[in-house]
Protein backbone atom coordinates (compact mmCIF):
# COMPACT_ATOMS: atom_id res chain seq x y z
CA UNK A 1 0.00 0.00 0.00
CA UNK A 2 2.70 2.39 1.05
CA UNK A 3 4.71 1.17 -1.87
CA UNK A 4 2.01 1.89 -4.44
CA UNK A 5 1.56 5.46 -3.25
CA UNK A 6 5.27 5.97 -3.41
CA UNK A 7 5.25 4.61 -6.94
CA UNK A 8 2.30 6.79 -7.87
CA UNK A 9 4.10 9.81 -6.49
CA UNK A 10 7.08 8.98 -8.63
CA UNK A 11 4.96 8.27 -11.65
CA UNK A 12 2.84 11.41 -11.55
CA UNK A 13 5.57 13.92 -12.42
CA UNK A 14 6.92 11.52 -15.00
CA UNK A 15 3.51 11.26 -16.67
CA UNK A 16 3.15 15.03 -16.59
CA UNK A 17 6.51 15.40 -18.27
CA UNK A 18 5.53 12.84 -20.90
CA UNK A 19 2.23 14.47 -21.73
CA UNK A 20 3.81 17.90 -21.87
CA UNK A 21 6.58 16.88 -24.26
CA UNK A 22 4.56 16.19 -27.43
CA UNK A 23 2.74 19.51 -27.11
CA UNK A 24 6.03 21.35 -27.17
CA UNK A 25 7.50 19.14 -29.85
CA UNK A 26 6.07 18.68 -33.32
CA UNK A 27 2.59 17.47 -34.07
CA UNK A 28 3.25 13.78 -34.61
CA UNK A 29 0.24 13.17 -36.85
CA UNK A 30 1.42 15.46 -39.58
CA UNK A 31 5.15 15.51 -39.10
CA UNK A 32 7.58 13.24 -40.85
CA UNK A 33 10.74 12.44 -39.00
CA UNK A 34 13.64 10.89 -40.87
CA UNK A 35 15.98 8.64 -38.93
CA UNK A 36 19.30 6.99 -39.69
CA UNK A 37 21.66 4.67 -37.90
CA UNK A 38 24.92 3.08 -38.95
CA UNK A 39 24.83 -0.50 -37.65
CA UNK A 40 27.87 -1.28 -35.55
CA UNK A 41 29.22 -4.73 -34.88
CA UNK A 42 28.53 -6.46 -31.56
CA UNK A 43 30.01 -9.78 -30.44
CA UNK A 44 32.59 -9.70 -33.27
CA UNK A 45 29.80 -10.76 -35.62
CA UNK A 46 31.80 -9.67 -38.66
CA UNK A 47 28.82 -7.75 -40.01
CA UNK A 48 28.10 -4.15 -40.88
CA UNK A 49 25.14 -2.23 -42.19
CA UNK A 50 22.84 0.72 -41.94
CA UNK A 51 19.21 1.51 -41.19
CA UNK A 52 17.15 4.37 -42.62
CA UNK A 53 13.56 5.13 -41.65
CA UNK A 54 10.86 7.73 -42.24
CA UNK A 55 8.05 7.97 -39.71
CA UNK A 56 4.87 9.92 -40.51
CA UNK A 57 2.27 9.70 -37.79
CA UNK A 58 2.00 5.99 -37.07
CA UNK A 59 3.36 4.89 -40.42
CA UNK A 60 6.92 3.65 -40.56
CA UNK A 61 8.95 3.11 -43.72
CA UNK A 62 12.25 1.42 -43.02
CA UNK A 63 15.16 0.12 -45.05
CA UNK A 64 17.83 -2.03 -43.45
CA UNK A 65 20.97 -3.07 -45.28
CA UNK A 66 23.19 -5.70 -43.76
CA UNK A 67 26.43 -7.32 -44.90
CA UNK A 68 28.63 -10.05 -43.55
CA UNK A 69 26.55 -11.88 -40.96
CA UNK A 70 26.18 -15.68 -40.81
CA UNK A 71 24.84 -16.91 -44.15
CA UNK A 72 21.89 -19.29 -44.57
CA UNK A 73 20.62 -18.50 -41.08
CA UNK A 74 17.73 -16.31 -39.90
CA UNK A 75 18.52 -12.93 -38.42
CA UNK A 76 15.83 -11.61 -36.10
CA UNK A 77 15.71 -7.82 -36.35
CA UNK A 78 13.87 -5.35 -34.15
CA UNK A 79 13.46 -1.77 -33.12
CA UNK A 80 13.97 -1.51 -29.38
CA UNK A 81 12.57 1.31 -27.26
CA UNK A 82 12.50 2.31 -23.62
CA UNK A 83 16.15 2.01 -22.69
CA UNK A 84 18.79 4.73 -22.81
CA UNK A 85 18.31 4.90 -26.59
CA UNK A 86 21.81 3.70 -27.26
CA UNK A 87 23.87 0.64 -28.12
CA UNK A 88 26.00 -1.18 -25.56
CA UNK A 89 29.75 -0.82 -25.55
CA UNK A 90 30.91 -3.69 -27.82
CA UNK A 91 33.59 -4.44 -25.24
CA UNK A 92 30.96 -5.00 -22.54
CA UNK A 93 31.33 -8.28 -20.63
CA UNK A 94 28.14 -10.27 -21.15
CA UNK A 95 26.68 -13.49 -19.79
CA UNK A 96 27.11 -15.41 -23.03
CA UNK A 97 29.74 -17.58 -24.76
CA UNK A 98 33.17 -16.41 -23.56
CA UNK A 99 31.66 -13.16 -22.28
CA UNK A 100 29.45 -12.53 -25.31
CA UNK A 101 26.68 -9.96 -24.93
CA UNK A 102 23.26 -11.61 -24.86
CA UNK A 103 20.14 -9.70 -25.76
CA UNK A 104 18.97 -9.18 -22.17
CA UNK A 105 22.46 -8.12 -21.01
CA UNK A 106 22.13 -4.79 -22.80
CA UNK A 107 18.45 -4.12 -22.18
CA UNK A 108 19.30 -0.98 -20.18
CA UNK A 109 21.01 0.45 -23.24
CA UNK A 110 18.48 -0.24 -25.98
CA UNK A 111 15.31 -1.22 -24.10
CA UNK A 112 12.73 -3.83 -25.01
CA UNK A 113 11.66 -5.06 -28.45
CA UNK A 114 8.75 -2.92 -29.64
CA UNK A 115 8.85 -3.53 -33.39
CA UNK A 116 9.68 -6.81 -35.14
CA UNK A 117 11.07 -6.16 -38.60
CA UNK A 118 9.47 -9.17 -40.27
CA UNK A 119 8.78 -9.77 -43.93
CA UNK A 120 5.96 -11.54 -45.77
CA UNK A 121 3.34 -9.15 -44.31
CA UNK A 122 3.82 -10.85 -40.94
CA UNK A 123 3.02 -9.21 -37.58
CA UNK A 124 5.43 -6.40 -36.68
CA UNK A 125 4.63 -6.17 -32.99
CA UNK A 126 6.82 -7.40 -30.13
CA UNK A 127 4.74 -10.60 -30.18
CA UNK A 128 6.58 -11.57 -33.36
CA UNK A 129 10.03 -10.98 -31.83
CA UNK A 130 11.09 -14.55 -32.55
CA UNK A 131 9.05 -15.20 -35.69
CA UNK A 132 12.08 -16.93 -37.18
CA UNK A 133 10.36 -17.95 -40.41
CA UNK A 134 9.68 -14.33 -41.40
CA UNK A 135 13.06 -12.73 -40.73
CA UNK A 136 15.81 -12.35 -43.33
CA UNK A 137 17.48 -15.73 -43.73
CA UNK A 138 20.90 -14.75 -45.03
CA UNK A 139 24.01 -12.92 -43.86
CA UNK A 140 23.79 -10.15 -46.46
CA UNK A 141 20.44 -8.62 -47.30
CA UNK A 142 18.37 -5.52 -47.95
CA UNK A 143 15.09 -5.29 -46.07
CA UNK A 144 12.44 -2.69 -46.84
CA UNK A 145 8.90 -2.44 -45.51
CA UNK A 146 6.16 0.05 -44.62
CA UNK A 147 3.85 -0.68 -41.69
CA UNK A 148 1.85 0.90 -38.86
CA UNK A 149 2.95 1.07 -35.23
CA UNK A 150 1.00 1.81 -32.03
CA UNK A 151 0.89 5.40 -30.71
CA UNK A 152 3.51 4.99 -27.99
CA UNK A 153 5.96 3.37 -30.42
CA UNK A 154 5.37 6.14 -32.96
CA UNK A 155 5.99 8.73 -30.27
CA UNK A 156 9.24 7.08 -29.19
CA UNK A 157 10.44 6.93 -32.80
CA UNK A 158 9.47 10.57 -33.41
CA UNK A 159 11.63 11.49 -30.45
CA UNK A 160 14.56 9.61 -31.93
CA UNK A 161 14.67 7.01 -29.15
CA UNK A 162 14.59 3.86 -31.32
CA UNK A 163 17.51 1.44 -31.51
CA UNK A 164 17.81 -1.12 -34.31
CA UNK A 165 19.23 -4.49 -33.26
CA UNK A 166 20.01 -7.40 -35.60
CA UNK A 167 20.48 -10.80 -33.96
CA UNK A 168 22.29 -14.03 -34.71
CA UNK A 169 26.02 -14.63 -34.14
CA UNK A 170 28.05 -17.76 -34.82
CA UNK A 171 30.38 -17.48 -31.81
CA UNK A 172 32.11 -20.82 -32.29
CA UNK A 173 32.46 -20.55 -36.06
CA UNK A 174 30.59 -23.78 -36.75
CA UNK A 175 28.63 -22.25 -39.63
CA UNK A 176 25.28 -22.59 -37.86
CA UNK A 177 23.49 -21.66 -34.66
CA UNK A 178 24.49 -24.20 -32.03
CA UNK A 179 26.42 -24.42 -28.77
CA UNK A 180 25.45 -25.54 -25.32
CA UNK A 181 24.02 -22.26 -24.05
CA UNK A 182 20.35 -21.71 -24.82
CA UNK A 183 18.81 -18.35 -25.62
CA UNK A 184 17.84 -15.93 -22.89
CA UNK A 185 14.72 -15.17 -24.96
CA UNK A 186 13.59 -18.70 -25.85
CA UNK A 187 15.17 -21.77 -24.29
CA UNK A 188 14.39 -23.89 -27.32
CA UNK A 189 16.85 -21.88 -29.42
CA UNK A 190 20.64 -21.76 -29.11
CA UNK A 191 21.83 -18.47 -27.64
CA UNK A 192 23.79 -17.89 -30.87
CA UNK A 193 20.46 -17.49 -32.70
CA UNK A 194 19.36 -14.53 -30.61
CA UNK A 195 22.58 -12.85 -29.43
CA UNK A 196 22.90 -9.34 -30.85
CA UNK A 197 25.10 -9.03 -33.95
CA UNK A 198 24.59 -5.43 -35.04
CA UNK A 199 23.22 -2.36 -33.29
CA UNK A 200 22.45 1.20 -34.32
CA UNK A 201 20.78 4.01 -32.36
CA UNK A 202 18.49 6.10 -34.54
CA UNK A 203 19.35 9.75 -34.91
CA UNK A 204 17.21 12.35 -36.64
CA UNK A 205 18.70 13.32 -40.01
CA UNK A 206 19.65 16.85 -40.96
CA UNK A 207 18.04 16.54 -44.38
CA UNK A 208 15.55 14.57 -46.39
CA UNK A 209 18.07 12.15 -47.85
CA UNK A 210 18.06 11.42 -51.58
CA UNK A 211 17.45 7.81 -52.55
CA UNK A 212 20.33 5.81 -53.97
CA UNK A 213 23.23 6.99 -56.07
CA UNK A 214 23.58 10.15 -58.11
CA UNK A 215 23.40 10.25 -61.93
CA UNK A 216 26.23 12.68 -62.50
CA UNK A 217 27.77 11.24 -65.63
CA UNK A 218 26.69 12.17 -69.13
CA UNK A 219 28.86 9.93 -71.21
CA UNK A 220 31.72 7.51 -71.26
CA UNK A 221 35.28 8.71 -71.54
CA UNK A 222 36.28 5.33 -72.90
CA UNK A 223 35.84 5.03 -76.63
CA UNK A 224 33.27 7.63 -77.64
CA UNK A 225 35.51 10.21 -79.28
CA UNK A 226 37.83 7.86 -81.21
CA UNK A 227 35.32 5.22 -82.24
CA UNK A 228 35.88 5.90 -85.96
CA UNK A 229 39.65 5.68 -85.81
CA UNK A 230 39.61 2.50 -83.78
CA UNK A 231 36.99 0.81 -85.92
CA UNK A 232 38.81 1.82 -89.13
CA UNK A 233 42.13 0.55 -87.82
CA UNK A 234 40.63 -2.72 -86.73
CA UNK A 235 38.93 -3.12 -90.11
CA UNK A 236 42.21 -2.54 -91.94
CA UNK A 237 44.05 -5.05 -89.79
CA UNK A 238 41.34 -7.64 -90.30
CA UNK A 239 41.16 -7.07 -94.07
CA UNK A 240 44.92 -7.20 -94.43
CA UNK A 241 45.23 -10.35 -92.39
CA UNK A 242 42.36 -11.94 -94.30
CA UNK A 243 43.84 -11.10 -97.70
CA UNK A 244 47.24 -12.35 -96.62
CA UNK A 245 45.84 -15.67 -95.45
CA UNK A 246 43.73 -16.07 -98.59
CA UNK A 247 46.73 -15.34 -100.80
CA UNK A 248 48.90 -17.83 -98.96
CA UNK A 249 46.28 -20.51 -99.42
CA UNK A 250 46.01 -19.81 -103.12
CA UNK A 251 49.76 -20.06 -103.52
CA UNK A 252 49.98 -23.37 -101.73
CA UNK A 253 46.95 -24.70 -103.60
CA UNK A 254 48.50 -24.09 -107.00
CA UNK B 1 46.59 -23.91 -115.35
CA UNK B 2 50.32 -24.38 -114.96
CA UNK B 3 51.11 -21.79 -117.66
CA UNK B 4 49.55 -19.05 -115.59
CA UNK B 5 51.76 -19.71 -112.61
CA UNK B 6 54.35 -16.94 -113.08
CA UNK B 7 51.64 -14.26 -113.40
CA UNK B 8 49.82 -15.60 -110.43
CA UNK B 9 53.06 -15.54 -108.45
CA UNK B 10 53.60 -11.83 -109.19
CA UNK B 11 49.99 -11.04 -108.39
CA UNK B 12 50.35 -13.05 -105.22
CA UNK B 13 53.41 -11.07 -104.16
CA UNK B 14 51.63 -7.76 -104.75
CA UNK B 15 48.60 -8.98 -102.85
CA UNK B 16 50.80 -10.07 -99.96
CA UNK B 17 52.52 -6.70 -99.88
CA UNK B 18 49.15 -4.93 -99.89
CA UNK B 19 47.90 -7.16 -97.11
CA UNK B 20 50.97 -6.48 -94.97
CA UNK B 21 50.63 -2.74 -95.64
CA UNK B 22 46.98 -2.86 -94.60
CA UNK B 23 47.89 -4.59 -91.37
CA UNK B 24 50.67 -2.11 -90.60
CA UNK B 25 48.49 0.94 -91.32
CA UNK B 26 45.66 -0.64 -89.35
CA UNK B 27 47.87 -1.18 -86.33
CA UNK B 28 49.13 2.42 -86.49
CA UNK B 29 45.59 3.81 -86.75
CA UNK B 30 44.49 1.60 -83.86
CA UNK B 31 47.43 2.73 -81.76
CA UNK B 32 46.69 6.40 -82.43
CA UNK B 33 43.01 5.87 -81.75
CA UNK B 34 43.56 4.16 -78.43
CA UNK B 35 46.55 6.29 -77.46
CA UNK B 36 44.66 9.56 -77.73
CA UNK B 37 41.63 8.28 -75.85
CA UNK B 38 40.60 10.43 -72.89
CA UNK B 39 41.32 8.47 -69.74
CA UNK B 40 38.74 7.38 -67.20
CA UNK B 41 38.15 9.86 -64.40
CA UNK B 42 40.53 9.38 -61.48
CA UNK B 43 39.50 7.05 -58.69
CA UNK B 44 40.48 7.21 -55.05
CA UNK B 45 42.98 4.57 -53.97
CA UNK B 46 41.17 1.66 -52.37
CA UNK B 47 42.99 2.26 -49.10
CA UNK B 48 41.20 5.54 -48.31
CA UNK B 49 38.02 3.66 -47.58
CA UNK B 50 39.66 2.50 -44.39
CA UNK B 51 39.45 6.05 -43.08
CA UNK B 52 37.36 6.85 -40.08
CA UNK B 53 33.60 6.52 -40.25
CA UNK B 54 31.43 9.62 -40.38
CA UNK B 55 30.19 9.35 -36.81
CA UNK B 56 33.63 9.59 -35.30
CA UNK B 57 33.87 13.12 -36.62
CA UNK B 58 32.54 14.22 -33.27
CA UNK B 59 35.76 13.16 -31.68
CA UNK B 60 37.62 16.06 -33.16
CA UNK B 61 37.64 18.01 -36.37
CA UNK B 62 41.28 18.88 -35.84
CA UNK B 63 42.36 15.47 -34.69
CA UNK B 64 43.41 13.51 -37.75
CA UNK B 65 44.19 10.39 -35.78
CA UNK B 66 40.77 10.09 -34.21
CA UNK B 67 39.79 6.94 -36.07
CA UNK B 68 40.32 4.70 -33.08
CA UNK B 69 37.55 2.53 -31.78
CA UNK B 70 37.37 4.50 -28.53
CA UNK B 71 36.71 7.76 -30.30
CA UNK B 72 34.00 6.22 -32.44
CA UNK B 73 32.26 4.60 -29.51
CA UNK B 74 32.49 7.67 -27.36
CA UNK B 75 30.80 9.79 -29.96
CA UNK B 76 28.09 7.30 -30.83
CA UNK B 77 26.88 7.20 -27.26
CA UNK B 78 26.74 10.99 -26.97
CA UNK B 79 25.11 11.17 -30.39
CA UNK B 80 22.05 9.31 -29.22
CA UNK B 81 21.54 11.52 -26.22
CA UNK B 82 21.71 14.81 -28.06
CA UNK B 83 20.36 13.84 -31.45
CA UNK B 84 17.33 16.09 -31.41
CA UNK B 85 19.00 19.15 -29.95
CA UNK B 86 21.58 19.30 -32.72
CA UNK B 87 19.00 19.03 -35.47
CA UNK B 88 16.43 21.38 -34.02
CA UNK B 89 18.82 24.20 -33.25
CA UNK B 90 21.79 24.23 -35.56
CA UNK B 91 23.23 27.47 -34.21
CA UNK B 92 23.14 26.26 -30.64
CA UNK B 93 24.64 22.94 -31.66
CA UNK B 94 28.40 23.33 -31.43
CA UNK B 95 28.50 24.75 -27.95
CA UNK B 96 26.10 22.23 -26.45
CA UNK B 97 27.77 19.41 -28.35
CA UNK B 98 31.19 20.45 -27.16
CA UNK B 99 30.16 20.70 -23.54
CA UNK B 100 28.68 17.21 -23.57
CA UNK B 101 31.71 15.60 -25.15
CA UNK B 102 34.22 14.13 -22.82
CA UNK B 103 37.12 14.88 -25.13
CA UNK B 104 36.29 17.94 -27.16
CA UNK B 105 39.33 19.25 -29.01
CA UNK B 106 40.76 22.71 -28.44
CA UNK B 107 39.37 25.33 -30.80
CA UNK B 108 36.07 24.11 -32.20
CA UNK B 109 34.75 25.79 -35.31
CA UNK B 110 31.48 27.55 -34.60
CA UNK B 111 28.58 26.61 -36.84
CA UNK B 112 26.93 29.37 -38.85
CA UNK B 113 23.36 30.48 -39.33
CA UNK B 114 21.83 29.37 -42.65
CA UNK B 115 22.89 31.11 -45.86
CA UNK B 116 22.77 29.49 -49.28
CA UNK B 117 25.99 28.66 -51.12
CA UNK B 118 26.92 30.53 -54.30
CA UNK B 119 30.34 29.18 -55.33
CA UNK B 120 32.57 26.18 -54.67
CA UNK B 121 36.34 26.08 -55.11
CA UNK B 122 38.61 23.03 -55.02
CA UNK B 123 42.11 24.55 -55.38
CA UNK B 124 44.05 21.27 -55.54
CA UNK B 125 42.22 20.21 -58.72
CA UNK B 126 41.71 23.75 -60.12
CA UNK B 127 37.94 23.71 -59.89
CA UNK B 128 35.85 26.85 -59.45
CA UNK B 129 32.14 26.68 -60.11
CA UNK B 130 29.07 28.75 -59.37
CA UNK B 131 26.40 26.83 -57.45
CA UNK B 132 22.67 26.57 -58.02
CA UNK B 133 20.13 24.81 -55.81
CA UNK B 134 18.58 21.49 -56.90
CA UNK B 135 16.01 19.30 -55.17
CA UNK B 136 14.78 15.74 -55.38
CA UNK B 137 13.20 14.22 -58.46
CA UNK B 138 9.80 12.51 -58.25
CA UNK B 139 11.47 9.15 -57.67
CA UNK B 140 13.31 10.49 -54.63
CA UNK B 141 16.72 10.65 -56.29
CA UNK B 142 18.83 13.77 -56.41
CA UNK B 143 18.22 15.97 -59.46
CA UNK B 144 21.37 16.63 -61.47
CA UNK B 145 22.54 19.79 -63.27
CA UNK B 146 21.09 20.11 -66.77
CA UNK B 147 20.69 22.50 -69.70
CA UNK B 148 22.78 25.67 -69.55
CA UNK B 149 24.05 24.72 -66.11
CA UNK B 150 25.04 21.15 -67.02
CA UNK B 151 28.71 21.82 -66.38
CA UNK B 152 28.17 23.72 -63.11
CA UNK B 153 28.12 22.13 -59.66
CA UNK B 154 24.88 22.22 -57.67
CA UNK B 155 23.88 22.31 -54.01
CA UNK B 156 21.14 19.94 -52.79
CA UNK B 157 18.68 22.42 -51.27
CA UNK B 158 17.37 19.82 -48.83
CA UNK B 159 20.79 19.57 -47.19
CA UNK B 160 22.16 22.06 -44.63
CA UNK B 161 23.65 25.28 -46.01
CA UNK B 162 27.46 25.45 -45.71
CA UNK B 163 28.54 26.07 -42.13
CA UNK B 164 25.35 24.65 -40.62
CA UNK B 165 25.67 21.43 -38.66
CA UNK B 166 25.19 18.41 -40.87
CA UNK B 167 26.43 17.28 -44.28
CA UNK B 168 26.12 19.96 -46.99
CA UNK B 169 25.70 18.11 -50.30
CA UNK B 170 27.27 19.45 -53.50
CA UNK B 171 27.18 17.44 -56.74
CA UNK B 172 28.61 17.86 -60.21
CA UNK B 173 28.88 15.86 -63.41
CA UNK B 174 32.02 13.90 -64.19
CA UNK B 175 31.36 13.91 -67.94
CA UNK B 176 28.93 15.27 -70.50
CA UNK B 177 27.47 13.89 -73.72
CA UNK B 178 30.11 12.19 -75.83
CA UNK B 179 32.41 11.83 -72.87
CA UNK B 180 33.58 15.45 -72.58
CA UNK B 181 35.02 16.25 -69.18
CA UNK B 182 32.68 18.06 -66.82
CA UNK B 183 33.17 20.14 -63.66
CA UNK B 184 33.93 17.26 -61.25
CA UNK B 185 35.97 15.10 -63.66
CA UNK B 186 38.99 15.25 -61.35
CA UNK B 187 37.06 14.88 -58.08
CA UNK B 188 38.46 11.40 -57.44
CA UNK B 189 41.97 12.89 -57.38
CA UNK B 190 41.24 14.80 -54.14
CA UNK B 191 43.07 13.43 -51.12
CA UNK B 192 42.66 13.80 -47.35
CA UNK B 193 44.17 17.12 -46.30
CA UNK B 194 43.04 18.96 -49.45
CA UNK B 195 40.72 21.88 -48.90
CA UNK B 196 37.36 22.92 -50.32
CA UNK B 197 35.93 26.42 -50.07
CA UNK B 198 32.30 27.40 -50.38
CA UNK B 199 31.15 31.01 -50.63
CA UNK B 200 27.79 31.86 -49.09
CA UNK B 201 25.18 34.40 -50.06
CA UNK B 202 25.99 36.42 -46.94
CA UNK B 203 29.56 36.90 -48.14
CA UNK B 204 31.17 34.43 -45.77
CA UNK B 205 33.42 31.64 -46.99
CA UNK B 206 33.43 28.23 -45.33
CA UNK B 207 36.65 26.23 -45.63
CA UNK B 208 36.56 22.46 -45.33
CA UNK B 209 39.32 19.88 -45.07
CA UNK B 210 38.93 16.58 -46.90
CA UNK B 211 39.21 13.56 -44.59
CA UNK B 212 38.03 10.75 -46.84
CA UNK B 213 37.57 10.02 -50.55
CA UNK B 214 35.66 6.94 -51.54
CA UNK B 215 33.97 5.25 -54.46
CA UNK B 216 30.80 3.17 -54.19
CA UNK B 217 28.75 1.16 -56.68
CA UNK B 218 25.52 3.09 -57.27
CA UNK B 219 23.49 0.00 -56.48
CA UNK B 220 25.18 -0.22 -53.07
CA UNK B 221 25.23 3.48 -52.25
CA UNK B 222 25.77 3.92 -48.48
CA UNK B 223 22.96 6.40 -47.85
CA UNK B 224 23.46 6.65 -44.10
CA UNK B 225 27.21 7.01 -44.43
CA UNK B 226 26.93 9.85 -46.95
CA UNK B 227 23.75 11.68 -45.90
CA UNK B 228 23.54 10.66 -42.24
CA UNK B 229 23.69 13.11 -39.35
CA UNK B 230 27.00 14.66 -38.34
CA UNK B 231 27.93 16.57 -35.20
CA UNK B 232 29.81 19.36 -36.93
CA UNK B 233 29.39 21.17 -40.28
CA UNK B 234 30.56 18.82 -42.99
CA UNK B 235 30.61 18.69 -46.79
CA UNK B 236 29.92 15.91 -49.29
CA UNK B 237 31.10 16.34 -52.88
CA UNK B 238 29.53 13.77 -55.17
CA UNK B 239 30.08 12.76 -58.78
CA UNK B 240 30.13 9.63 -60.89
CA UNK B 241 33.07 7.34 -61.37
CA UNK B 242 34.25 3.90 -62.26
CA UNK B 243 33.43 1.94 -65.36
CA UNK B 244 30.99 3.31 -67.89
CA UNK B 245 28.09 0.96 -68.54
CA UNK B 246 27.26 1.41 -72.25
CA UNK B 247 23.90 -0.28 -71.86
CA UNK B 248 22.80 1.90 -68.96
CA UNK B 249 24.64 4.91 -70.42
CA UNK B 250 26.00 5.79 -67.00
CA UNK B 251 28.95 5.20 -64.73
CA UNK B 252 28.48 2.31 -62.34
CA UNK B 253 30.01 4.05 -59.32
CA UNK B 254 29.67 7.28 -57.36
CA UNK B 255 32.76 9.06 -56.08
CA UNK B 256 32.16 10.78 -52.74
CA UNK B 257 34.48 13.24 -51.00
CA UNK B 258 33.96 13.73 -47.25
CA UNK B 259 35.21 16.96 -45.67
CA UNK B 260 34.62 18.85 -42.47
CA UNK B 261 34.59 22.56 -41.72
CA UNK B 262 37.84 24.00 -40.42
CA UNK B 263 37.15 27.70 -40.87
CA UNK B 264 34.20 29.93 -41.52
Amino acid sequence: MKRTTALAALAAPALLALSAAPANAHDIDNATVELMAPLEELNDSGGSGEAWAKVTGNEVWIKVEVQGLLDSSPHAQHIHLGGAGECPDPAMEGSGFEGAIRTTDAIDSYGEVRVSLTGNDADTSEAAALDVANFPADGTYTYERTFEVPDDVAEGLHHGDGVVVIHGVDHNGSGEYDGEQMSDLDNSLPSEATDPALCGAFQETQMSAPGGGVQTGGGSTSGMENTGLIAGGALLVAAGAGAFALNQRRRTDS
Amino acid sequence: MSTEQPGQGRRGAILTALAVLAVVVGVVVLAVGIGTQRPDPPSPPAATSAAEPTESSAAGPDDEGSSTMDAAEGSSTTDAAEGSSTTDAPEAGPTSTASEQQESPGPEVAALAPSEPVEVRLPSIDVTSPLHPLGLADDGTLQVPSGDRYHEAAWYDGSPTPGEIGPTVIEGHVTGAGGVESVFFELGALRPGDTAEVDREDGRTVTYEVYRVDQFPKDAFPTVDVYGPTDVPELRLITCGGEFDEQEQSHVDNTVVYARMIEG
